[in-house]
């Protein structure tokens, strides 16, 4: 799955009914369509992209059998589906993968009023732990380089400072570390910008 | 009998969901409200009032069908002209009334149909919504807006629109950079769902640091765009393209290569610098110093003119070395490694930090320091 519909379901945040939101609570722990969103995330984190039945069934039960299958599939169309959590893709005739829709979520009620139906918001935006968001690896590694390489220019001069090195290598060095800083800050800029936003909050 | 009517005043007396409200001072003369509604957009009734006044509420819209309903327009008063209603698509009107008298309200209704369209936040409606909603007068044409390109991102991401769908039907839209999309007049005899469909599209930025790149441009999603770069003519120092610099690049020519455009991206072309030509004059030039400064001594000093033009050549060959740009951090220079190797570190901590805050899980943070590692 391509990166840009990935970051849409990071970057976006999904309005859920109270009778939705409780499947995300600490105190639906116990119930299936609780197991099966953490599962899903978790899963499609690892493969960047949606995950079919029986990957969920043996994350979820450790045996991937068709009851097990049938029983999730059911509950996915019971419950997450109508909720809008989660986002039922079809590949081809028997290949149907899942995924959730977003990773954000936050709590409305519907309220009525003069001009038509609304809702409105009830607490804080919810956050599936990030450590199971489909981020790439690639912007975990070009935000710990930017990082490292920033700490090397300032290295580099506080040597220059103390003449550990000449003011040729200091130009070489700098210019060499600048280009790649500036190479890694263009590709975080262009291709993850909407998640740094984030991530960095 | 007496008693009854005492007790149970104001009760419809054919009404329906009707809630009414009477505040005024009590009378032993009832009167009758008659309630109807044109064309027969809901069941007429009657109240029997036995107050001085009377107010009645009317909801502005209720159900016809599955698929449309009736929304008010206008009231009439004892068959006098009807008077327009402030159109609403939720909530009572309200009409005080005095009940010296009986009375005929007569209500006015029109259909209504909604159009279903998703996203509604970037399109307009031509004319708008009587009722300030998705649901139009039966009769009436409507229009639809959209912008032909929704930016995401700005020169990033944005959307492009290619078509459009009604009632199952898509027909292709001429792809435009800026303005608005009209749909053709929609005629509301039904409810219709409409949907717009969309290309993704990526901006490619071609930059490079000499010469005249092209290739710039917004692309769609997948696409394959080709870009070039056109060298200037440098001399003495010579700058000698060396590869673009970006993922999906697929070399065509000496300055051209194709790019798949599969997310917003930025491609670089690389260049070197030549300094042999300006190695060769200068060292001509040296030689030519050389000469002149050894005629120029050849009636002075035999010493003098033995030491000074050496020095000269020497001083211009260790400048050439230190503007080298072709020394890099790989090379095996003992200060390089260093600061390499404390680059890493750095890196490696800032993994690991990532790692305590719960960005990272255990297994790709194993995986990602590991990739770190190896590529040291």
């Amino acid at each position: 799955m391509l990166n840009d519909d990935l970051f849409t379901r990071i970057t976006k945040v999904r309005n859920l009914r109270e009778e939705c939101f409780k499947y995300l609570e600490d105190s639906a722990k116990e119930m299936l369509a609780h197991q099966i969103i953490y599962s899903i995330a978790k899963l499609s984190s690892e493969k960047k992209g949606p995950v079919k039945l029986g990957e969920i069934a043996q994350d979820i039960y450790s045996i991937n059998d068709k009851s097990k299958q049938d029983n999730i599939r059911l509950t996915i169309e019971k419950t997450l589906l109508k909720c809008g959590m989660v986002e039922k893709l079809r590949y081809a005739a028997n290949d149907v993968r899942y995924i959730l829709t977003g990773y954000r979520f936050q709590k409305t009620r519907k309220i009525e009023s003069f001009r038509g139906d609304t809702s409105e918001s009830i607490g804080e935006i919810f956050e599936l732990p990030r450590a199971l968001w489909p981020i790439p690896d690639e912007y975990f590694t070009l935000k710990a380089q930017k990082e490292g390489y920033a700490e090397g220019l300032k290295k580099l001069n506080s040597d220059y400072n103390v003449g550990k090195i000449q003011n040729n290598t200091l130009e070489i060095i700098n210019r060499e570390m600048n280009e790649r800083l500036n190479r890694i800050n263009r590709k975080i800029n262009t291709r993850y910008a909407e998640i740094e936003e984030i991530v960095d909050k | 009998m007496l008693l009854f009517v005492l007790f149970f005043q104001n009760v419809p007396v054919n009404g329906e969901n009707l809630q009414s409200s009477n505040n005024s001072i009590q009378n032993t003369v009832s009167h009758i409200l008659h309630v109807k509604y044109a064309n027969h957009t809901a069941p007429d009734y009657d109240i029997k009032v036995n107050a001085d006044k009377y107010t009645l509420d009317q909801t502005y819209s209720w159900v016809r069908d599955q698929t449309s309903r009736y929304n008010l327009i206008a009231y009439s008063l004892d068959a006098n002209q009807f008077i327009p209603i402030p159109r609403s698509a939720r909530g009572n009107f309200t009409l005080d009334l005095s009940m010296n008298s009986d009375h005929l309200i007569e209500f006015s209704a029109v259909p209504q149909f909604p159009l279903d369209v998703s996203d509604v936040n970037s399109i307009t409606f031509s004319p708008p919504s009587p009722t300030s909603d998705n649901w139009f007068d039966s009769g009436s044409d409507v229009q639809l807006s959209v912008p032909y390109v929704l930016e995401l991102q700005q020169n990033s991401h944005r959307l492009q629109i290619v078509g459009w769908t009604i009632d199952g039907f898509t027909s292709t839209i001429d792809r435009s950079d800026s303005g608005l999309f009209k749909t053709p007049p929609i005629h509301m005899s039904d409810t219709h769902i409409i949907s717009f469909q969309y290309v993704t599209q990526f901006y490619l930025n071609v930059e490079s640091s000499n010469g005249q790149p092209t290739g710039n441009g917004w692309y769609d999603k997948g696409s394959t765009a080709t870009i070039e770069v056109k060298p200037t003519n440098d001399f003495p120092i010579r700058h000698v393209f060396s590869g673009w610099d970006g993922n999906g690049i697929e070399v065509t020519g000496q300055y051209s290569a194709k790019a798949v455009v599969d997310a917003p991206k930025t491609v670089v072309a690389k260049w070197t610098l030549d300094y042999s030509v300006a190695i060769i004059i200068g060292g001509i030039s040296a030689a030519g110093v050389v000469a002149i400064a050894g005629f120029y001594y050849k009636n002075r000093s035999k010493s003098m003119r033995q030491i000074q033009p050496v020095q000269q050549s020497q001083k211009f060959e260790q400048e050439d070395l230190s503007i080298d740009p072709r020394l890099s951090l790989d090379k095996t220079d003992v200060y390089s490694k260093e600061i390499m190797s404390y680059v890493t570190q750095k890196t490696i901590e800032k993994i690991e930090s990532m790692h305590a805050s719960g960005l990272l899980s255990d297994e790709r943070y194993s995986k990602i320091k590991e990739e770190i590692l190896k590529s040291d």
